[in-house]
């Protein structure tokens, strides 16, 4: 432990100049926190602006022969919300809460490599700048997995190549986050917190953080084949030139696939966090919950071909596929089944963590069943590449990751600035968020079923009455978004002190003052108990319950 | 007996059901896909067993969040829930019931799809040739007997990755538009000429990518006439919305009349 006790001695509390606000502080910094907190501000950027693409989206789709954006824009605008949704808004939203979080969770003073962590965020940064000037330069069209042959041949010269730099330059970003994460919690959680006394959001960071580094070369191999191929004439993808299409889908999943659990990930942490707080009682079957989140990542790298059952690869070979992407539900059917039972014989407090999380397994259940029908191969040659895919996709990203991540922000938000955001305002988020989701992701099952075909700028006549629905549900998802930057606002204006522990949480986080001073914690915390020590002892409430029934 | 009744029942309800998660005046006037063939009958049945299974699970987790809302809400600040940790024996029965479950939708998706991996050896087929944007359809028909016939590598023939079809032409090519048997099984090889694109036939329930420099195949038995919209469904370049064909399928008598009018339109 003195050795690690060393890796982890303050080094910036010069750096930090109390009272006033300098940009040089933030800009050069390398306090795991601010860095966590410039994450999330360029990430609730680029959520409004894949939020907008959208908004125009659904706007060409609310009915069935609008020409509102030419059919060349409107696959820009498919790729580009795709792209941003996940490479810029919940992929950096999720580095950023476990940027602030993580290190204070296992009592440490930072993260291991904090200069790397610096690197890392401008690299994010450039990327995400690069990504958006192709809003200028011509956007990609080939769709965010850009297949080949399409994206060897997209018109848009400039644009695509801005593109594969700006993923590229993201990538690399990414795989350096994955590393600092997984050394950071082998390497200097506080004396006595062995790997199973980890929250399982720290849990969940380790599994991702080798998710990253595993699964993010793949695609920059495929996509640096795919820049060779247009400027260079090596025809990996080239079928006339004895080139392979499907070996691009091959890359682009063997990444695809870990990278929807790099996406959610972090969102069973946030929920296995949330719950036991606000049910007063330890999280149930806690070591079930670690292993199954190692299980769903070693899993999540031996079924990306589930992707492709109709792409023409050996049919026998999807037979397998199936099966592994089968077993991926019995792990995740038991992280449901778990957090219910956590509720089981609690005290729940319906403070708006707890309600989102409510949300989150309501709508991530609806994502789970529609992912297995899509794993039964007869039924996926029906409904892949379809709206169905787009609804089960949409309730997994948006119904899982992102209502984990209201979840996780309300959370933790008292602990980042000192106040809590407001409760009623936070209500109104939850509740239209809610409305907005399900009437807009709901009908795409049904609309894929019956045969319209995803990313299309129009459709069938027939299809009018759900796709109006559809779009009349995004806007007002999207309108609920500014409710929660209202609450920002009014929350940050009103200065209202919450204390340093508002929600009576016992992990390490809460433990030290609010704001965060720049060496976390005064003294290293001792680790004695589990994370979740909540609730009465079952002895203890027993004879309780006899005395008042006695 | 049991089972289509079940169905039966279960695609009556279903809309309400559904209605109950949300409520939306958007049902589409005809909700339900009308299996054509005799695969697309076999794969409707799966899929709405799988959302039985969906809806009894999906409403034992909010029932179970409904309960745990009502009955273990707490009244006052400060209160402790119970310091359970687990239960074993618990955790162990909903590991392996869902398990079972899924082991028994996979051995029927196998037996499904064993199906379509096994295709007869003498069909109808029709070749299509996809394309930046639209499809093309020629017509040929197979069979193990044809001496000197043209001979046909599909790339990833189901079952037999390096296997030879023998195919003779029937002389038949159309553009859009095509035709085939009711009750003949019939076999599409399909490919594409610049990127990929997929040959998807909605009734059908079954789609295939079209691969440039692949010839991957498909098989059904059509059971129903009438005529049925083939859509792209892989994005490939600004026309995709507007890749369409239509099938036709018609009684054999006119299938062979119309062959006969196109072979003559084609030797002209």
């Amino acid at each position: 432990m003195s050795e690690t006790a060393a890796l982890a001695q303050p080094h910036h509390d010069q750096e930090e100049h109390r009272g006033g606000f300098r940009w040089t502080n933030w800009l050069f910094t390398t306090d795991h926190k601010k860095i966590g907190v410039i994450y999330m501000l360029v990430a609730f950027f680029f959520f409004f602006v894949g939020g907008a693409l959208a908004g125009v989206m659904r706007a060409q789709l609310a009915a069935p022969d609008l020409h509102l954006v030419g059919n060349t824009t409107f696959n820009g605008l498919v790729s580009m919300h795709g792209t941003i949704m996940i490479f810029l808004w919940v992929m950096p939203m999720m580095s950023g809460l476990i940027n602030f979080v993580m290190p204070l969770q296992i009592g440490t003073r930072d993260m291991a490599f904090p200069r790397l962590n610096a690197l890392s965020l401008w690299i994010f940064v450039g990327g995400g700048i690069v990504l958006f000037s192709t809003f200028f330069l011509g956007m990609p069209t080939a769709g965010w997995t850009s297949y080949a042959p399409l994206s060897v041949n997209d018109p848009h010269e400039v644009g695509m190549d801005v593109w594969i730099l700006g993923i590229e330059m993201l990538g690399i970003s990414s795989i350096t986050t994955g590393l600092n994460f997984v050394v950071t919690i082998m390497r200097l959680r506080a004396p006595g917190m062995s790997l199973f006394k980890m929250p399982l959001f720290v849990w969940s960071t380790l599994v991702t953080g080798w998710l990253l580094i595993l699964a993010m070369p793949a695609i920059a191999v495929a996509l640096f084949a795919v820049f060779t191929e247009r400027h260079f004439g090596v025809d990996f993808f080239n079928a006339a030139r004895g080139g392979d299409p499907i070996l691009y889908q091959h890359l682009f999943w063997f990444f695809g696939h870990p990278e929807v659990y790099i996406l959610i990930m972090p969102a069973f942490g946030i929920i296995s966090e949330v719950i036991p707080v606000f049910s007063r009682k330890p999280i149930f079957g806690y070591k079930a919950m670690a292993w199954s989140m190692i299980a769903i990542a070693f899993l999540s790298f031996l079924v990306w071909a589930h992707h492709m059952f109709t792409s023409g690869m050996d049919p026998r070979l999807t037979l397998p596929f199936m099966i592994m992407t089968m077993v991926v539900a019995i792990p995740t059917g038991v992280k449901m089944f778990n957090w219910l039972a956590t509720m089981w014989k609690g005290k729940l407090y319906f403070e708006l963590p707890m309600v989102f999380a409510f949300g989150f397994l309501v709508t991530f259940a609806l994502g789970g069943f529609t992912g297995v029908m899509l794993a039964i191969i007869p039924l996926d040659l029906q409904l892949t590449e379809t709206y169905f895919v787009v609804g089960h996709m949409h309730y997994v990203m948006f119904g899982g990751s992102v209502l984990a991540i209201f979840a996780g922000l309300y959370f933790w938000f008292p602990k980042i600035t000192g106040y809590k955001l407001d409760h009623k305002l936070g209500l109104w988020h939850f509740w239209i968020t809610l409305i907005g989701m399900n009437l807009a992701f709901f009908p795409m099952h049904w609309l894929g079923l019956l045969g319209m075909p995803r990313r299309v700028a129009n459709y069938d006549p027939s299809f009018a009455a759900s796709n109006l629905w559809v779009s009349v549900g995004g806007f007002i998802m999207g309108l609920a978004q500014l409710i929660l930057v209202a609450n920002f606002i009014i929350t940050m204006l009103k200065k209202q002190r919450c204390g340093t522990n508002p929600w009576n949480s016992v992990s390490l986080e809460w433990s030290t003052a609010t704001p965060v001073p720049p060496h976390n914690f005064d003294v290293l915390p001792q680790v004695t108990e589990g994370p979740y020590h909540y609730g009465i002892p079952e002895e203890e409430s027993s004879t309780k319950e006899q005395a008042r029934h006695g | 007996m049991m089972v289509t009744t079940l169905l039966r029942i279960l695609r009556r309800t279903f809309p309400w059901l559904l209605a109950a998660l949300v409520v939306t005046p958007a049902w589409p006037s005809d909700f339900l896909v009308h299996p054509v063939s005799a695969y697309s009958g076999s794969i409707d049945a799966i899929l709405w067993v799988t959302i039985a299974i969906s809806i009894v699970f999906f409403a034992l987790v909010v029932g179970i969040m409904a309960f745990v809302f009502f009955r273990f809400r707490a009244k006052k600040a400060g209160e402790e829930g119970v310091r359970i940790h687990g239960n074993v024996p618990l955790e162990i029965v909903w590991t392996v019931v869902p398990a079972i479950i899924l082991v028994a939708l996979s051995i029927w998706a196998v037996d499904v799809f064993n199906v379509e991996l096994n295709p007869p050896e003498s069909t109808l087929i029709v070749k299509v040739t996809a394309y930046q944007f639209g499809f093309d359809f020629s017509y040929y028909e197979s069979s193990p007997n044809f001496q000197g016939a043209q001979t046909v590598t599909v790339h990833n023939i189901c079952g037999n990755p390096a296997a030879f079809v023998k195919i003779r032409s029937l002389g038949v090519k159309t553009h859009g538009h095509f035709e085939i048997p009711q009750g003949v099984p019939v076999r599409f090889l399909v490919t594409s000429k610049d990127v990929i694109h997929s040959f998807w036939v909605p009734a059908f329930m079954i789609k295939r990518d079209t691969v440039p420099g692949l010839s991957s195949d498909m098989w059904l038995t059509p059971t129903t006439v009438g005529t049925y919209p083939v859509k792209c469904a892989v994005l490939c370049g600004p026309g995709h919305d507007g890749m369409r064909a239509t099938l036709k399928v018609v009684p054999k008598a006119e299938f062979s009349s119309w062959l006969a009018a196109h072979k003559t339109l084609a030797s002209r």
